[in-house]
């Protein structure tokens, strides 16, 4: 089988940070890039429906609210041409689960979740999952993950730690962006562009630099030597 | 000390402090190492990259390394449907595609006009500059949404080949020329049989 680059995002920051407008812009690139490719949204808020209304981008499916237990299952269905071909009906799409904890009420995994993270080389599916803390990521959920957003958050520092393997630069991440924001202020929505320029932090498991984005340099510096001296 | 290499000593007070330490191997291939699991990992400066800050990250817009391809009668069925749309179904992609042919054409007769013109068998001096057909590409797009226009599938592909097949059949045609007038040449240049006949050279010529 071929090597694929599925991505499994998580945003976390608490409210109005402008993780489902950043979460919009990704999907309007990732669209862009993959036209032909399928859209799936969980759309707690209505915000993705009135960027679909917008013409930003172009909903395929959206999953209802109310539809707590069946939609893994659903989104893993295939038909079988023959014995040991499947095709997938969702295959080639990303998968935006705004506060996906709606979906998973309970603390536990569900099974048919967990197997369609497994499957995503097969069904090639992209994932950008949002939350409020580190402490609604799933136990089962922590080894899928490739990428961490980490927006303004009131997350405590112990619950990096114990749900997530890379949990120092998040924890990291957190420090800086939460005085980044207190200083600075939390970002806005760029109307003339149509651009969300919301600050946060990308951490990505197999890079050793963490991707400051909305951020302006200058302003970080004495931010990154205050927490430099007091480190040391 | 050779007794030491070859001691195995697992207790607290070994593991504390040292880290790890590798002993020399009783085999090839065989390791040992006593490592301290309790150690914390050493804190390293964190690197911050603000390269791109206001660019969605590439993973984003990248394609995935395999894409799997349409299956024959799925590509069939979409391309009868695509003859089939009328203008006000066609999208931005088929409009893309039609400017580019055009100004593909467009490029390609100015190129030959302005070689014509400078009596001149080479290409790079007068086609046009590639930015400025980006923009030509743009803005010719706009004006066939204004309106409405695009050429069928059929017609865009027998244009794409006529275009891609004339500048190689130039290029054939001209060293055509090329090898036939070497030839020419070649043969004005050697002496032809009929002058080295021996019976023509003795007759009425004092022999050498």
């Amino acid at each position: 089988m071929d090597n694929r680059l599925n991505f499994v995002w998580i945003f976390i920051g608490k409210n109005t940070t402008g993780k489902t407008p950043t979460a919009i812009q990704y999907a309007k690139e990732w669209q862009n890039a993959k036209p032909k490719h399928k859209l799936i949204v969980f759309d707690s808020q209505n915000k993705f429906y009135e960027a679909h209304k917008k013409n930003k981008i172009k909903i395929s499916e959206i999953i209802p609210i109310g539809n707590s237990k069946q939609w893994a299952e659903q989104l893993a269905d295939y038909t079988e041409t023959k014995i040991g071909e499947k095709k997938y009906k969702y295959a080639n799409s990303l998968v935006i689960l705004d506060d996906y904890r709606m979906l998973c009420k309970n603390n536990d995994m569900p099974a048919s979740f967990y197997s369609l993270l497994a499957l995503r080389p097969k069904t090639n599916m992209d994932f950008i999952l949002i939350c409020h803390m580190p402490r609604n990521i799933l136990e089962g959920l922590a080894g899928f993950i490739t990428h961490y957003s980490i927006f303004a958050n009131n997350a405590i520092q112990s619950q990096f730690e114990k749900k997530i393997n890379c949990y120092v630069q998040c924890q990291t991440a957190t420090l800086i962006i939460n005085k980044y924001v207190e200083l600075y202020g939390p970002g806005y929505y760029d109307k003339t562009r149509d651009m969300p320029r919301f600050p946060y932090i990308i951490v990505d498991k197999e890079s050793e630099f963490l991707d400051c984005k909305h951020m302006d340099m200058e302003k970080a510096k004495p931010i990154l030597k205050e927490f430099d001296k007091k480190a040391k | 000390m050779a007794e030491e290499g070859n001691k195995t000593d697992n207790s607290v007070d070994n593991l504390a402090g040292k880290g790890a330490t590798t002993q020399k191997p009783k085999e090839p291939n065989v390791l040992e190492a006593v490592v301290d699991i309790n150690e914390k990992p050493k804190e390293q400066p964190t690197k911050f990259n603000f390269l791109n800050p206001n660019v969605v990250p590439e993973v984003i817009s990248k394609p995935t390394t395999s894409d799997p391809k349409p299956e024959l009668k799925e590509l069939q069925r979409k391309l009868i449907e695509d003859e089939g749309k009328s203008a006000s179904q066609l999208t931005l992609a088929d409009f893309e595609e039609n400017a580019d042919f055009v100004i593909d054409l467009v490029d390609f007769l100015t190129t030959a006009l302005f070689r014509w013109i400078a009596l001149d068998n080479t290409d790079a001096p007068y086609e046009m500059p590639k930015p400025k057909i980006e923009k030509l590409k743009r803005q010719f797009t706009k004006v066939l949404i204004r309106y409405n226009k695009a050429m069928p599938i059929l017609g865009l592909f027998f244009g794409t080949l006529g275009a891609a097949c004339i500048t190689p059949a130039r290029k054939a045609i001209e060293h055509n020329k090329l090898v036939k007038e070497e030839r020419a040449k070649r043969k004005t240049d050697e002496k032809p049989p009929s002058e080295i006949n021996p019976l023509k050279r003795g007759r009425g010529q004092p022999r050498k």
